[in-house]
């Protein structure tokens, strides 16, 4: 066995081990500790009814609703269980949430067991739906239309 | 799993034979772990929250991590994560101090809506 064979086996075996650390740990407690108090936040103020929350800037200035317009409200709606109500808001925000607790399902295990979940949208295919979905729904969402503004907050 | 090339016995669930550093699984087939971490995570909830159209771009360059992850292009991957998660971070510093400012100014903040 030559001295390069031990070298990439050493690297492989690093690399493999690199995840299940201290500080993939730590990022892990961060995350939990921000997601937490965030939705604690939200959970507790209405953005529909009260003024703690900053104004989406592209609104301030355009006029138009963003992807993320109505966002706020959508996870408050979610947090106190009113669905229906989210997807009025933000229908996107409500589509992708099972995709950010996948992430952080993903974080946990990697952080805990050295190794996540395999990850959504990698292929080309999965790129471009996310990239597209969110497009035409900050188009959609501005038309001022009957079938349209649905999608608006 | 025995290595074809030289024999060593490896773990089951191993990548790489730990002998000679020969790939035991075919490189498409191999689910994870992927080298480089995808920022996408952060670069959707800054496009949620941060309401500021430059999430897409952070998004968009998330998800060129795993294109040039599945190239063999280890240190594009590595950049292009590194682009995101600045763009991300930028934009979640800025919409901070753009808080924090509104709180103080008592311009736009309305309180009485409360």
């Amino acid at each position: 066995m030559t001295m390069g064979g031990a070298g990439a086996a050493e690297g492989a075996h690093a690399a493999r081990e690199r995840r299940c650390t201290p500080r993939a740990r730590r990022d892990f407690f961060l995350v939990s500790a921000a997601a937490a108090l965030a939705a604690a936040f939200i959970f507790a103020f209405d953005p529909a009814e009260n003024g703690i929350y900053p104004p989406c800037l592209m609104h301030l200035l355009t006029g138009l609703h963003c992807p993320g317009c109505g966002s706020l409200r959508a996870i408050h709606s979610m947090l106190h269980g009113r669905f229906i109500a989210a997807a009025g808001f933000n229908l996107l925000a409500v589509c992708l949430t099972p995709y950010l607790v996948w992430e952080y399902v993903s974080l946990a295990l990697s952080a805990f067991r050295g190794r996540g979940l395999p990850r959504p949208f990698s292929s080309r295919a999965g790129a471009w739906l996310l990239v597209g979905a969110i497009a035409a729904f900050a188009i959609v969402r501005n038309i001022p239309a009957y079938p349209f503004n649905v999608l608006a907050p | 799993m025995k290595c074809p090339e030289c024999g060593w016995e490896n773990p089951d669930d191993a990548y790489e034979c730990a002998n000679c550093g020969e790939e035991l699984v075919e490189p498409d087939r191999i689910p994870h772990p992927r080298q480089v971490e995808r920022p996408l995570a952060l670069a959707i909830i800054v496009t949620i929250l941060c309401c500021l159209p430059v999430g897409a771009f952070a998004i968009y360059y998330a998800l060129q991590v795993d294109r040039l992850l599945d190239e063999g292009d280890l240190d594009g991957a590595r950049k292009m994560a590194r682009i995101s998660r600045l763009i991300a971070l930028a934009a979640v510093i800025c919409g901070v101090v753009f808080w924090i400012y509104l709180l103080y100014s008592q311009e736009l903040f309305i309180w009485e809506r409360v």
